[in-house]
């Protein structure tokens, strides 16, 4: 069996799911409103995209999971963030506005500041 | 002009202010380094004012004070660029910059008269189309990704109340405009959590959220002006530091490593994400910030306050705009109008004109007034008045009313300005065509050949003034509508003239007009040397003869006062004989002068009687030239005459010959004195009038003059005469011989006046008259001529027989005989009555 990849919170949807199938359609977008904060339609488009992709099934405004909890891996990449986002950016503007990244030696040398600074 | 363009402008005018404020705001940050970033960051707020808002209000402590940035100083706007750029012949920018601007102006191409559409227009139309181009591309930028962020958000789990997390972002930040909420990466830890939010929450309570944003729409505007994103990013660097401290002060200095710590995790695991995005609140110069945070002290409060202070009062300077000096209040206004009322009736009291005041403006700390008051008929024009900071009218200079063309245009060259006044009319007539058309005016541009230029709003019912610092001529002026339509200019269709202010005198600073002709007339007698016709110095000097011409009867007092000192026959006394003439026009006499001076007491002459037939006062009221002429006698001679006066009243009144009544001096002074003597001193009547010219004219004269009288008229001649009455006793009569001898050792002339030659007076021992000789006795009047030879006699013989002039024998006792000869001498000279009469006593039984 293949392993679904899910984004966070596309794992705390599914979880909610889980813990309560099959529920109604109705009844899922009052959950998650309470326990994820979202709105009516991101809860439908959350709904239908992880329906499409086969992982959740929605039948008759009645929502169960076609997969199991130990089936998905929680998904912590940042590749696809990267991909979408990442190129949308004019360079000089990322350069002008926020300065460099920090390189990894950077990042040593500012925890060493750090830890003498507060010890 | 499009609305576009203008809008382009505005925007490019607000840019350079800001760009200067930016500077200012960078360098006052380099101090406050040491203070609590969030003085840096309170100090962007003028910065973002002057980029959004093209007003501004007014301090003498504005910043723009230092340097030397000529902006237009009309609705509140610094206007650089000036919003007709493209309409100019020779366009100009002011950045405040000598260098910059030479520059900038030099790349500016010129106008060619010729072409129809001027180059710098189609300039003006590219590089606005460009810029908002530039404004909508960024605008949909940040749309976008405003967009964007908020789709990856959509799926953002709530943690908290207002605090979401997801793994679609890098760093946390804030989001939201209504009601912002937090968003964090998912799995950041709860201790990061803790700091991270403390962090956020601060940022929405000082509403960050929404600074930020208007920031950014400031920068889209900016785009063009590359110190503008300087400004953005430095801000945003005082924003996040600013919050870090705020941060650190709420928690203490112990949550200093945890703090640093969790930025540190967060930066680490960023990894280029919406970092840039304006919109939101990313991470940035992490390092700079941990090594800030990690040097965290709550700051002494003395460095709070002295920060406090010097941000206040430089986001004060730098917000505020120069203060005009143009304003001036409505009672400083109704002040203007008074004085300008005042001056016209005094120099002008027969124009009953309406007085209209176009305009006032500002003139350093003087004021320039344009006003008119037109006398209904003869040439119309307009004065502008200069008057100082006292509200005294120290000048003027006349202006022409337009005729055919819709505008007039005056320059007077003035103190290193240029001032350019005149007037508008709502329609204009084309010579060519003969076609009238309406034309509307509102705005004004005026173009010198040094390509100094200004551009201003008008009204067409005031009249404009406009002061230039240039004293570069006129090449051209412009009038538009609001549209930007040329309705008029001054090459085509108008004519600029040029005037001098002209010294307007109060009563007060007569000098002032005295070393202005006295300049004049030097000048004017300067050249041509060789020439012995003082029209040729004129005609050489027809600037300067005219500039004395201008004052017109305030020319006057000067000019006789000259002349009243007398000797006025050479070059300098025709130059003055013509210019009374000119400035008396009708008033003046019609005679054929010698010299002018010769002309001048001719003149003055006809004046004075003038005066004393009618009165002083309605002369003045009447004829101002004339009055000015009896003022001038009066003041002029005043002193003197107070000298003379005391002198001639002082010998008068020695000799008993002073009037009785006190007149007042004042009244002596303008009438001349009058006195009455009890006798006859001068052969044709009773009275000498001393005139005020006189004792004017030469006091010293006078004096002398007065002191002959004294000696010669006033005090009886001496030992002309000797008269001897011999008495011999007869019975019941007295025989009397008396003689008239000339002991005065020459022939002397005398008369009687009538046939009556002498008279007897006989008193009594009280001097009671008992007998005059007279009494019963006609005599015949007649001009009797005598002559005695020296020490020649003549001599009378009469007898009294003691009778009274009733005819009753006088009762015995002692009696006084006198004798008196009538004669008088031919001159006005008086006899010494005593040598005419002779006195004896008797004893009557």
């Amino acid at each position: 069996m293949e392993k679904y990849k899910l984004f966070d919170a596309e794992y705390k949807f599914v979880s909610i799911i889980w813990d309560n199938e099959p529920i109604n359609s109705t009844e899922l977008v009052k959950l998650c409103a309470d326990k994820l904060g979202w709105k009516k339609s991101t809860t439908y488009t959350v709904l239908k995209k992880l329906c499409e992709r086969g992982i959740l099934q929605n039948v008759d405004a009645t929502v169960t999971a076609l997969v199991k909890r130990e089936d998905v891996q929680r998904y912590e990449s940042r590749a696809v963030l990267e991909k979408t986002f990442d190129g949308s950016l004019p360079k000089f503007l990322t350069a002008f506005l926020s300065g460099r990244k920090l390189s990894e030696q950077e990042a040593e040398e500012l925890k060493r500041i750090i830890e003498e600074a507060v010890k | 002009m499009s609305f576009l363009q203008d809008l382009f402008l505005t925007v490019v005018n607000m840019s350079i202010t800001a760009s200067y404020v930016a500077i200012g705001v960078i360098l006052v940050r380099l101090l406050l380094k040491k203070a609590p970033k969030v003085f840096s960051y309170i100090l962007w707020i003028p910065v973002l004012f002057r980029l959004v808002c093209p007003f501004s209000f007014d301090s003498a402590f504005s910043f723009f004070n230092l340097i030397n940035l000529n902006a237009k100083q009309g609705i509140g706007i610094s206007e650089l660029v000036p919003q007709n750029i493209g309409l100019m012949h020779t366009p100009a920018i002011q950045s405040g910059i000598g260098s910059i601007d030479s520059e900038a102006n030099a790349s500016l191409p010129s106008a060619i008269p010729v072409a129809s559409v001027n180059p710098m227009e189609i300039w003006m139309t590219v590089l606005s189309l460009i810029w908002i181009s530039g404004v909508i591309v960024l605008m949909i930028y940040g749309i976008i990704s405003y967009v964007k962020i908020k789709g990856k958000l959509q799926t953002a789990t709530r943690v908290e109340a207002d605090v979401f997390e997801t793994n679609a972002i890098g760093t946390a930040f804030v989001c939201g405009f209504i009601r912002p909420k937090i968003y964090v990466p998912a799995n950041i830890g709860d201790a990061n959590l803790s700091y991270i939010l403390e962090h956020e929450r601060t940022h929405i309570r000082r509403k960050d959220y929404l600074i930020k944003p208007i920031a950014f729409l400031a920068l889209i505007l900016h785009w063009f002006n590359p110190l503008m994103w300087l400004c953005f990013a430095l801000m945003s660097r005082d924003m996040e530091i600013s919050c870090d401290e705020s941060v650190l002060h709420r928690l203490g200095e112990g949550a200093k490593g945890g703090y640093s710590n969790s930025l540190l995790s967060l930066a680490v695991k960023r990894k280029g994400l919406l970092a840039a995005n304006p919109l939101a609140f990313g991470e940035s110069h992490v390092k700079t910030r941990i090594k800030n945070i990690l040097n965290f002290k709550k700051p002494a409060f003395w460095v709070i306050m002295v920060a406090v202070v010097a941000v206040c009062a430089a986001a004060i300077a730098f917000a505020a705009n120069p203060p005009k000096g143009g304003t001036i209040s409505e009672e400083d206004k109704r002040k203007l109008a008074d004085v300008v009322s005042e001056y016209y009736m005094k120099a002008d009291p027969a124009n009953k004109g309406t007085l209209k005041i176009y305009n006032i403006k500002k003139f350093g700390s003087s004021y320039l007034v344009l006003t008119q008051k037109y006398r209904g008929e003869g040439e119309s024009f307009s004065v502008l008045f200069l008057a100082d900071s006292g509200f005294n009218i120290v000048a003027k200079a006349p202006g022409d009313i337009p005729i055919s063309p819709c505008f007039s245009a005056n320059v007077v060259k003035y103190q290193g300005k240029s001032i350019v006044y005149g007037n508008f009319k709502n329609k204009k007539w084309n010579p060519q065509t003969d076609l009238v058309t309406d034309v509307q005016i509102d705005f004004i541009k005026i173009t010198f050949e040094d390509g100094t230029y200004v551009r201003e709003q008008v009204s067409m019912d005031k009249g404009y003034i406009v002061v230039v610092d240039t004293l570069s001529n006129i090449r051209n002026i412009e009038v538009y509508n609001s549209k930007g339509e040329l309705q008029s200019d001054l090459i085509n269709e108008s004519a600029c003239s040029e005037y001098d202010f002209i010294d307007v005198i109060g009563e007060k600073s007569s000098d002032r007009i005295t070393s202005l002709i006295e300049d004049k007339l030097a000048e004017i007698m300067s050249s041509p040397k060789n020439s012995s016709d003082p029209q040729e110095y004129i005609n050489a000097h027809q600037a300067e003869y005219n500039a004395i011409l201008a004052l017109e009867t305030q020319a006057l007092p000067y000019l006789f006062t000259e002349f009243e000192k007398g000797g006025q026959t050479g070059l300098k006394g025709y130059i003055m004989q013509n210019l009374c003439w000119d400035i008396l026009g009708e008033d003046n006499i019609q005679y054929a002068s010698k010299d002018p001076q010769d002309w001048y007491d001719t003149f003055k002459k006809h004046v004075q009687r003038i005066a004393a037939s009618s009165s002083v006062d309605s002369v003045k009221a009447n004829n101002p030239k004339y009055g000015a002429l009896l003022d001038v006698i009066n003041t002029h001679g005043k002193d003197a005459f107070h000298m003379g006066f005391e002198e001639v009243e002082e010998i008068l009144k020695g000799n008993s010959l002073w009037p009785s009544e006190d007149i007042n001096s004042a009244q002596k002074y303008k009438e001349g004195i009058k006195i009455e003597f009890d006798t006859d001193v001068k052969s044709d009547n009773k009275t000498i009038i001393i005139e005020p010219s006189q004792i004017i004219k030469a006091s010293p004269d006078f004096i002398e003059q007065i002191k002959q009288i004294k000696e010669e008229l006033l005090k009886p001649a001496a030992s002309l005469f000797a008269t001897v009455l011999d008495i011999t006793p007869k019975d019941e009569a007295i025989k009397l011989d008396f003689s008239l001898c000339n002991i005065s050792g020459e022939s002397l002339a005398f008369y009687f006046s009538s046939s009556q030659k002498f008279d007897i007076f006989i008193t009594d021992n009280n001097g009671m008259e008992v007998y005059r000789w007279s009494h019963d006795k006609g005599f015949a009047t007649a001009i009797i001529n005598t002559k005695l030879k020296k020490d020649e006699k003549l001599s009378f013989s009469e007898v009294w027989d003691y009778k009274d002039n009733k005819g009753n024998r006088v009762p015995p006792g002692k009696y006084t005989i006198t004798v008196k000869i009538l004669a008088k001498l031919e001159n006005t000279k008086i006899t010494n009555p005593d040598e005419l009469t002779a006195a004896k006593d008797i004893e009557v039984e």
